[in-house]
């Protein structure tokens, strides 16, 4: 618990005494400050009793609410206003935290499976469109930032894009081996049937399940 | 039902606070958000006093029968300023052929006042044309530079080779010293039109 809160405390730290270099860029403005401040949140979601309401049932409510906060703050306005207004830029450092990390954290924790599986699924082709939008933008799309260092936080959210995917996937793979391997060892002779290939797709389905639904 | 509930007042609040802050979902940049409030608040512009190529000092709106076409320029600029500057001539000899003609002042203004000296600017202006009367360039004090660019929207950014970059675009003053659009430097249709809107 002291853990959490520390970490909490350094993160959002370390976000506000590296502000000019970190802000220096839309790269890392974007793409490293804007996911400590949210990580800060997301760290002491376990701390608070916040999002154990009934009104959160299956995390839909928190999920939405970080969903909203995600899409005010990837509003090119938003990243322009901070830079240009000093209450913004506290307002930021607020609203990350508190209305994007903690909700999203306390309402992934109460999500679905399905419903996570989907939010992965979502995120790998937000950040997909998000490369897509600002490699290829025809003008500038923050007043603050010079066009090439848009192009550069396209090529980030590129690559942020296929590491969460690979990130995902790797587990998936991994359980297919383990469970192919079990099987061979365990059936012996009975013989490859297709029944027993369809049971064990959904051996590797529900581990990817169980995989998915531990708290992260 | 409280799930329900609780979900439906997120997705109600966040829309109400998106919208609020894309002005209707109409402006998701800071640059089309000075465009669109132009348009529909025209808000004054604070008179600056400035200092013209020909050594002329003067408040700029300068609140009389003319409406002015302003454009931010630093004459070291080597690409995109030149490139403004060639819009601004043809913008020039557009309207002088036009129904305008005579009611509208244009103004490049230097957002480098500590480079761009009285010299330098008459340099741009003959480079480019510019007359000093229909068409004339000058420099704001050093002091009321950033007050000046806020009034405006501008932002000017360091480009890393010396120079500077900023959301370069035609500013349509009124008579009266609204602002009262903003164009792109090459929208010369458009910038007839929202001549012909303020002048009226």
């Amino acid at each position: 618990m002291r853990a959490r809160l520390a970490w909490a405390t350094g993160l959002i730290a370390s976000a506000a005494l590296f502000r000019g270099p970190l802000e220096a860029s839309p790269l890392t403005h974007v793409l490293v400050q804007l996911p400590i401040l949210a990580l800060a949140g997301a760290l002491i979601a376990p701390l608070l009793r916040f999002g154990r309401g009934d009104w959160n049932r299956g995390g839909w409510a928190c999920l939405l609410a970080a969903g909203f906060g995600i899409a005010f703050w990837m509003l090119p306005r938003s990243i322009d206003a901070v830079l240009a207004d000093m209450r913004w830029e506290v307002a930021k450092f607020l609203a990350l935290p508190f209305l994007v990390g903690l909700p999203l954290a306390a309402g992934y924790a109460r999500a679905h499976p399905l419903t996570r599986a989907v939010i992965k699924a979502q995120t790998v082709s937000m950040l997909a469109v998000m490369a897509f939008l600002y490699t290829h933008a025809p003008m500038r799309l923050c007043n603050a930032y010079l066009a090439e260092d848009q192009y550069r936080l396209g090529i980030g959210f590129l690559a942020l894009a296929f590491a969460t995917a690979a990130a995902w996937i790797a587990p998936l793979l991994f359980a297919t081996r383990q469970q192919v391997s079990g099987r061979q060892s365990g059936t012996g002779a009975s013989g490859g049937t297709v029944d027993e290939s369809k049971e064990e797709r959904l051996c590797v389905q529900s581990r990817y399940l169980a995989l998915s639904s531990q708290p992260h | 039902m409280r799930p329900l509930v609780a979900s439906l007042a997120v997705v109600l609040a966040g829309s109400a606070v998106l919208g609020q802050a894309t002005d209707g979902f109409a402006a998701l940049t800071t640059e089309s958000a000075r465009r669109l409030a132009a348009l529909t608040d025209m808000p004054a512009v604070p008179a600056f006093p400035v200092e013209t190529m020909t050594g002329e000092r003067l408040l700029l709106p300068r609140h009389d029968r003319k409406a002015t076409v302003v454009e931010f320029i630093y004459t070291n600029c080597p690409t995109i300023c030149q490139v403004a500057g060639a819009e601004m001539a043809r913008l020039r000899d557009r309207l002088a052929a036009g129904p305008l003609a005579g009611r509208v002042r244009l103004v490049s203004l230097s957002f480098d006042p500590a480079r761009d000296t009285r010299e330098q600017m008459a340099e741009y202006g003959r480079w480019h044309g510019a007359d000093g009367k229909v068409w004339t360039v000058a420099r704001p004090g050093p002091t009321d530079l950033p007050a000046l660019l806020g009034a405006y929207g501008v932002t000017v950014i360091p480009d890393r080779t010396g120079g500077f970059i900023h959301n370069a675009a035609l500013q349509i003053v009124s008579p009266d010293g609204r602002l009262t659009a903003i164009l792109d430097m090459d929208d010369l249709d458009g910038a007839e039109k929202a001549l012909e809107r303020a002048l009226r």
